[in-house]
């Protein structure tokens, strides 16, 4: 391959650049560690996925002299690891701890209302940003001597406003670097603080793409090929957007555009809408439609579809984002979809030009523009990954100025005071948990419920106790048998987590409950909300008279997460394996965790509110 | 070539090749969990220059699977 040999300072060579490679390579390195390499122990915390970075950085820094092992923190448990002393991430006692954080987990509004928040509300979400950071890097420094690297934040690949982003005030991209700045400002004034500038690395994947050096020296062009393709689509966007009025009206599909599956076919609960792929997905295109709504755009829905049960999407499905009134007019029957422009366009009294149409459905695209030459219809791909560039690259809405007679200002945003309250510097993991407000809904399971818990059941490896991946039917068959069942949405300011819990109870003799399935989604971790499941189903058993619950944990190599949940929870032991557990039921077993606000949907309906 | 996917199956999850067959898959391979899934998808993209749709990525659970996937990609794995 032409590799250097390794030297004392290039310990090991670098693998091909594809995971399979450096896998082995980084099992190679811990199972038999070059000699001379100075070990560091290394902490990661994010709000994302990083735990697949493992090898990687095993490999590079073996490359570069250093032995790490990399600790990755829960997911997106920032101030749960960093401001608790007793916290997994002190216990591994790192000497370099790397908070990587994005923007959008942090505060999703900056990225999907942004065009409905007023100057002072990005002003008010950046100050937020920056006492997160001020608290966290303050905590690690209460309990550690670690130095501290804050991987910056990275521009989203699709930006808020389209074209006119650029020149509005403030610029999205301005807003992603003032919290790089604050960012910096934090390092500069704290000891052993630095910025891992992964904006930039972002920025010099893209302009390698961007650059051609053969180009440049030959033909002095200092574009890619690529890059000069993506310069005539900017131009011709502009242009566009300059001499044709943009698309006033969005008129949207249901079945698989707004959201995925068939609504006659699947029904409510089967449509794919919500935190998981593909369901994430539809929800982002809902996301999108808002933000267009913020900027002027008005919404509307073209939809061969039985109007009741489409009305009852908007109002019961708990994962939908967009609701019945951001749509200014709807054509929900069977007649065919030019009609149903016609007759939007006259409601809005707008003319038909105005129209942009999304459906997934070639047949209805190519009926309308048939139909309605004028009407801009949009080519929808397949796949639901691609469905928001879709709608940008159309350049439909694309304006060179937003003004702020277009911003549809939403409801407000949020009252002053608790701006003010939220602002206040979380020191002790108590005050972070206060701050983030957590609200833990539970329910019974019902007929309604029951295919999506048993997907959770199906799926959730991590914080669950007994692992049993029931059928619907094994479900159904236990509840008719007098178990109890709970499902468990949980939300906090930061945003809403979705179906994320669940739990059953089986009734044993002597008023005992055995604890069938026990479950929570690792996004819902580190919020205090498996103590509120507990308390809802302990509320449940006790209704029925139960004394107990005994709880049994099955280790799978997989669900540590869930190991000590009994023994944190006032369980007593019944076995020396630690399998068995039993909890008396008294008041304070009935008790949710501090910070945690439960409400209980009594009559089991998932979705409500 | 016919053994290129059970070797890259192998290396991803640090096993021997001879504990892989294509009937191999999540269930029944430890350690062929969640990234390493996520990780294979993305070495065999790598190793044949192609591209799975995530719903391709989300059905690759067993060797035979994946042979098959790549067949219809048109890459030769006998």
């Amino acid at each position: 391959m032409g590799r250097d040999a390794p030297t004392m300072n290039r310990p090991v060579n670098l693998p091909e650049a594809n995971p399979a490679a450096y896998r082995e390579a980084a099992r190679r390195i811990k199972a038999d560690p070059p000699p001379g390499l100075k070990t560091m122990r290394l902490a990661v915390l994010s709000t994302f996925t990083a735990e697949s970075l493992g090898p990687y950085m095993i490999v590079e820094c073996a490359q570069r002299g250093l032995r790490v092992e990399p600790w990755f923190g829960p997911y997106n448990q920032l101030e749960q690891q960093a401001l608790d002393p007793a916290s997994p991430l002190y216990a591994a006692d790192p000497e370099v701890i790397v908070i990587a954080a994005r923007l959008e987990d942090l505060m999703p509004d900056l990225f999907w209302r942004f065009a409905s928040l007023s100057p002072e509300e990005i002003d008010a979400q950046l100050a937020l940003v920056a006492d997160r950071y001020e608290s966290l890097v303050a905590g690690i420094r209460r309990n550690s001597t670690a130095t501290v690297l804050l991987s910056t934040f990275i521009e989203p690949l699709r930006p808020p406003l389209g074209l006119a982003g650029a020149l509005h005030e403030p610029a999205p991209g301005t807003v992603v670097e003032r919290a790089n700045a604050a960012l910096a400002a934090l390092c500069r004034r704290s000891a052993g603080v630095y910025l891992l500038d992964l904006a930039r690395a972002a920025l010099e994947m893209g302009l390698d793409r961007w650059n051609d050096p053969k180009l440049a020296y030959l033909a002095r062009i200092p574009l890619s090929a690529q890059a000069q393709i993506e310069v005539g689509r900017r131009v011709a966007r502009h242009l566009r957007a300059l001499f044709f009025p943009p698309c006033k009206c969005l008129v949207v599909d249901l079945d698989n555009t707004l959201w995925g599956g068939v609504l006659g076919e699947d029904g409510l609960e089967g449509l794919a809408l919500g935190p998981d792929y593909p369901g994430s997905a539809y929800q982002d295109f809902q996301r999108a439609l808002a933000g267009l709504r913020a900027q002027g755009i008005v919404l509307a829905i073209a939809s061969k579809n039985d109007a009741a049960a489409a009305r009852e999407v908007f109002e019961k499905h708990p994962d939908m984002v967009l609701g019945w009134k951001d749509f200014a007019a709807v054509q929900i029957h069977w007649e065919d979809k030019a009609s149903s422009l016609r007759a939007i366009a006259r409601e809005l009294n707008i003319a038909t030009d105005a129209l942009a149409f999304y459906d997934d459905s070639p047949v209805e695209r190519e009926w309308v523009r048939g139909q309605l030459p004028e009407v801009t219809v949009i080519e929808v791909p397949e796949s639901p990954l691609e469905r928001v560039r879709a709608l940008d690259d159309s350049g439909a809405f694309d304006q060179l100025r937003i003004s702020d007679d277009d911003r549809r200002r939403a409801d407000a945003y949020r009252d002053e005071a608790d701006r003010e309250r939220l602002r206040a510097l979380a020191v002790t993991p108590d005050e972070f948990q206060r701050g983030l407000g957590t609200t833990v809904r539970v329910g019974s399971l019902t007929a309604e419920t029951i295919g999506r818990v048993v997907q959770l059941m199906a799926k959730t490896n991590q914080f669950n106790v007994t692992t049993r991946r029931h059928t619907g039917a094994q479900v159904e068959a236990m509840l008719t048998a007098g178990a109890q069942g709970l499902w468990l949405r949980a939300s906090d300011r930061y945003g809403d987590y979705g179906l994320v819990g669940a739990a059953l109870a089986v009734p044993e003799p002597d008023a005992a409950w055995r604890i069938d399935t026990f479950l929570l989604s690792c996004r819902a971790l580190g919020r205090h909300v498996e103590g509120a499941l507990l308390a809802a189903l302990a509320r449940r058993v006790a209704r029925q008279n139960g004394r107990c619950l005994i709880g049994e944990f099955i280790a799978t190599g997989r669900n540590q997460p869930a190991e000590r949940f009994f023994a944190e929870h006032r369980f007593a032991s019944l076995d020396a394996s630690g399998r068995l557990w039993r909890l008396e039921l008294d008041a304070a077993s009935l008790e949710p965790p501090p910070f945690v606000a439960l409400e209980t949907c009594d009559e089991g309906d998932a979705h409500g509110g | 070539m016919a053994d290129k996917v059970r070797q890259l199956v192998a290396r991803v999850i640090g096993t021997p090749i001879e504990a892989i067959d294509d009937e191999s898959g999540p269930d029944t391979v430890p350690g062929w969990d969640s990234f390493s899934h996520i990780d294979l998808a993305l070495s065999l993209e790598a190793e044949f220059g192609i591209s799975f749709t995530a719903e391709e990525l989300m059905d690759l659970v067993s060797v035979r699977i994946i042979k098959m996937v790549l067949h219809e990609k048109g890459v030769s794995v006998g």
